[in-house]
């Protein structure tokens, strides 16, 4: 598919980018980087992994100037790294977030929306937005250097966010997190993907990355190992997962002895009950605890996504879909397929919503019909985690037949997915549906 | 603009918020001014001097501390933005790394800016505040008011029937004359050895020939002729002729007389009575001269004729020397406000090149490494009158290498430094601060700037993290 991609549909292209870095007489000490192809796609949400001294925040500083490549190139938006026009449409978050301590939290934003030459007006009305948005809004005149790291990673965000920027390159996000804002960092970083952003994350989370991108890249001594959609790379397709309400002893022995009949009874059937996870756990109580109005000295939940966080007409049609996808007004999705303009090709965040909006309709069907998919492990997994897996009721229908038992009376549209393999097809698996409704309040 | 205005508020507000040093700083330069004045009044002395050595030691100190602080300070703000690598998001937003700098130093000019007129508030209030409570008598008011809080021009004369030109010849042949005797009585001289001859001779036949033209033998007589004296009518219009005389043989503290003339024309000054002065030798002394006395092109002649007829003593004005002329006119050209605000300016173009050396300095090496080039930058500035002094005893070519290499790229600040001007009275001239301002910042800043913006725009801002 990168392959297949234009130099002008990629946000960032290297080609054989190399670091070496030496000491002061010019002897070789250390190969950081070494030939790196990387192509990131416009709109992509890409994650580069490795662990610690890999290459990434090595290259991540080539992608932005801070360091030169030894050998190879790189672009960035289509120009060389560090060219001025392209900073302006960049929003960059280090990996130790490096904001000056002897401003507050305010002067922060207005002193990077400076640079960016916005108004002051603007810069006001974006830095109220982003201090919202990132929970700081109580703590906007309090010093930056008196923060807690979490609270400074917020603020790190935000002034990354400040220009409204096309590519955003965030280097271990989550780093010193709680899990509330780790969780609200990963809700941005879909809803930037979602409103057309292109974002490059760095990080050595693993969960992280799953949760949020929709192509990965493992680096190790500096070099790329594996590269693909998460999808593809995760996805165990020798397997199939079934999800259902609490089942009694004698239904579970029916079930295993269908899967046995099912699969010739050579592999193991695992049959167990499902716990929470202590990230879900954790944000029910804290946000008890805020409807509650505990007073705190740190930050708050965020708000939400900035609302000068868009571009164009991909972030107006974004709001239409999701206006469609809430209200189901097939019409008005016509109305906006021709209403694009002739012989321009869709974006390709266009397409991916699209496929979202089909995807998120389908899966209204399913609800309507009150019917559970069938998934291959991964995908339920990262739906629970997006929390847009189906969840609530059981696909009893499903069981029953699996059991012998006659089906329901009606199917309403849809069909059920297939019981084996199906991980591809069943599960609403593209990055777009996985992300989810842009829900301000799902990050409390 | 804007980003240089951004990056040059942050230095302030960083500046704004290091309260301990910004309490220090306020706490030196309060006991600088403030302190000093109540020193002074506690102290024993006439008013005009304490008055001077308010403002000699007010204006000193400030412009030490003002350097030291602007030396550190703009090389503190950049490598503490490169080692804490706040440069990150700085330098991969729309900011090029010229505006960085321009903005760094803007910021600390700014803030010089701000200190200084604090400085020049509390001096001048100091000032005012000594005028009203320290002089005692009338004649102590007057000097104040005419001599130390005033700004007053100098004119330097020429020797009526003295050629310059003839001068030097006679001394070049007088030189040679004796460098080639000299020369013959050495065995293998070196090249350093006859160049430290040739200099030495050749100064001492001219001072001692243009000694014997500014000697007065009794009875005779000297004229010299002051052109381009203007005085403001603002200010009143008041001309004086300030000089100094030695007396040889020496007369110990005793009394010689001198009779002066003066006028618009060589021949008029005999024509009226001339002013009689009875006083000591070796000292320096000043009379007024009406301003209806001056020719209206502002010219002035002023014979000295040596009275002491019934006794040998010969009347010489010595050889102008560094900071120092044996007889000028003084002319009041404005005000003590105005001449403030010009040194303040002087002082304020000292700054602004340490900050400029500062911020391109800091842009490529560690704090203690540019740090340590300044204060040698700023060492050798303060210094270089004592160290040509030192060199003129190497030989010609030592002081014209050292002139040529290191001297073209450090200032002279001494020449630059007002506060000897304002302690005496004397016109902080418009013609120094555009020197100060050409040769000081825009030659001598602007290439150690460019060198260091150069290195800057080239490096790699961040550093080995794997």
């Amino acid at each position: 598919m990168v392959g297949q991609a234009t130099s002008h549909d990629l946000a960032i292209q290297t080609v054989g980018l190399t670091k070496v870095f030496r000491d002061f007489w010019g002897r070789k000490r250390v190969v950081a980087v070494e030939g790196l192809d990387l192509a990131i796609r416009r709109h992509e949400v890409y994650g580069l992994l490795g662990p610690n001294g890999s290459g990434k925040s090595t290259t991540i500083k080539m992608l932005l100037g801070l360091l030169f490549p030894s050998r190879g190139a790189a672009q960035v938006l289509g120009r060389a790294p560090g060219d001025l026009t392209v900073n302006a449409r960049i929003g960059y978050l280090p990996e130790e977030t490096n904001l000056y301590p002897f401003l507050t939290a305010r002067e922060t934003l207005d002193f990077y929306g400076r640079l960016f030459g916005l108004s002051a007006e603007e810069r006001r009305r974006r830095s109220d937005s982003l201090l919202e948005m990132v929970g700081l809004a109580a703590a906007g005149r309090r010093l930056v250097g008196e923060f807690s790291k979490g609270m400074q990673r917020r603020i790190g965000l935000a002034q990354a966010l400040i220009n409204d920027p096309e590519l955003l390159i965030l280097d271990e996000p989550t780093s010193g997190l709680d899990p509330l804002g780790t969780r609200q960092i990963k809700d941005l970083i879909l809803a930037l993907g979602r409103r057309g952003k292109t974002v490059l994350l760095c990080s050595h989370l693993l969960a992280d990355v799953e949760d949020v991108c929709d192509r990965i890249g493992i680096l190790y001594g500096g070099r790329m190992q594996r590269e693909g959609p998460v999808r593809e790379l995760l996805a165990r397709s020798e397997m199939t997962q079934i999800r259902c309400g609490r089942l009694g002893e004698e239904a579970v022995a029916k079930v295993r002895e269908l899967l046995r009949r099912e699969q010739a009874g050579d592999r193991a059937v695992e049959v167990e009950t499902p716990t929470d996870r202590l990230e879900d756990y954790f944000l029910r109580v804290v946000a008890a605890a805020q409807a509650e109005a505990v007073a705190t000295s740190g930050a708050l939940a965020g708000a939400g996504v900035s609302d000068f966080l868009t571009s164009g007409r991909e972030a107006q049609e974004e709001v239409v879909i999701e206006e469609l996808v809430r209200g189901g007004a097939a019409e008005r999705a016509l109305h906006l397929a021709e209403t694009r303009p002739a012989g321009e090709p869709a974006a390709p965040v266009a397409e991916r919503t699209d496929d979202a909006v089909l995807q998120s309709l389908l899966r209204e069907g399913h609800r309507a019909a009150g019917r559970r998919e069938l998934t291959t492990p991964v995908e339920a997994d990262q739906e629970r985690r997006a929390g847009t897996g189906a969840s609530g009721q059981p696909d009893r229908s499903l069981i029953e037949r699996l059991l012998g038992s006659p089906p329901p009376e009606s199917e309403p549209g849809g069909k059920t997915g297939g019981a084996t393999g199906a991980g591809s097809q069943g599960g609403s698996s593209s990055p777009a549906e996985r992300r989810g409704p842009d829900d301000p309040a799902r990050g409390a | 603009m804007g980003r240089i205005w951004a990056v040059a508020k942050s230095v302030l507000i960083e500046f704004v918020r290091l309260r301990s040093l910004l309490a220090f700083v306020l706490l030196v330069l309060g006991s600088c001014t403030a302190g000093l004045a109540v020193w002074l009044h506690l102290g024993a002395g006439r008013g005009d001097e304490k008055i001077q050595t308010f403002l000699s030691y007010s204006l000193g100190f400030s412009m030490a501390i003002l350097s030291l602080l602007t030396i550190f300070l703009s090389v503190g703000t950049v490598t503490r933005d490169i080692k804490r690598r706040e440069i990150f998001l700085v330098a991969v937003k729309p900011v090029s790394r010229g505006e960085f700098l321009a903005g760094k130093f803007a910021g600390v000019a700014l803030l010089d800016l701000l200190l200084l007129g604090a400085v020049g508030a509390a001096v001048y209030g100091g000032a005012r505040v000594m005028q009203r409570t320290e002089p005692v008598t009338e004649d102590e008011r007057s000097r104040v008011r005419e001599l130390v809080l005033i700004a007053r021009r100098s004119v330097e004369p020429v020797l009526v029937g003295v050629s310059e030109q003839d001068l030097q010849e006679e001394v070049r042949r007088e030189a040679e004359r004796l460098i080639e005797e000299e020369t013959g009585r050495l065995e293998n001289p070196t090249g350093q050895e006859l160049a430290v001859m040739r200099r030495t001779i050749t100064e001492t036949v001219y001072n001692q020939m243009a000694l014997q033209r500014r000697a007065v033998l009794p009875g005779r007589h000297v004229t010299w002729h002051f052109t381009g004296i203007r005085p403001s009518a603002a200010a009143g219009g008041r001309v004086y002729v300030r000089y100094k005389q030695n007396a040889s043989p020496p007369v110990g503290d005793l009394a010689v007389m001198g009779l002066w003339h003066y006028g618009d024309d060589p021949a008029v000054p005999f024509t009226k009575p001339p002013l009689v002065r009875v006083e000591e030798a070796g000292a320096v002394h000043e009379f007024a001269v009406p301003v209806g006395e001056l020719s209206p092109a502002g010219e002035l002649y002023v014979a000295y004729q040596n009275a002491a007829e019934n006794y040998p003593i010969t009347m010489v004005f010595p050889l102008p020397k560094e900071g120092e002329v044996s007889i000028e006119a003084l002319y009041v050209a404005g005000g003590f406000e105005a001449n403030l605000l010009r040194g303040l300016g002087a002082i304020y173009l000292r700054l602004a090149f340490l900050a400029l050396l500062g911020t391109t300095m800091g842009a490529w090496l560690s704090l203690p490494v540019a740090v340590l080039l300044v204060l040698v930058v700023f060492g050798l500035g303060i210094s270089s009158q004592f160290i040509d002094d030192a060199l003129k005893w190497q030989g010609v070519q030592a002081t014209t290498a050292f002139n040529r290499t290191i001297m073209a790229l450090v200032p002279r600040l001494a020449a630059y430094d007002p506060a000897p001007a304002l302690e005496k009275g004397r016109y902080v001239a418009f013609g120094m601060l555009a020197r100060a301002f050409g040769v000081m910042v825009v030659l001598q800043g602007g290439l150690a700037g460019l060198a260091g913006y150069a290195i800057f725009r080239f490096r790699e801002l961040a550093r080995v993290t794997v």
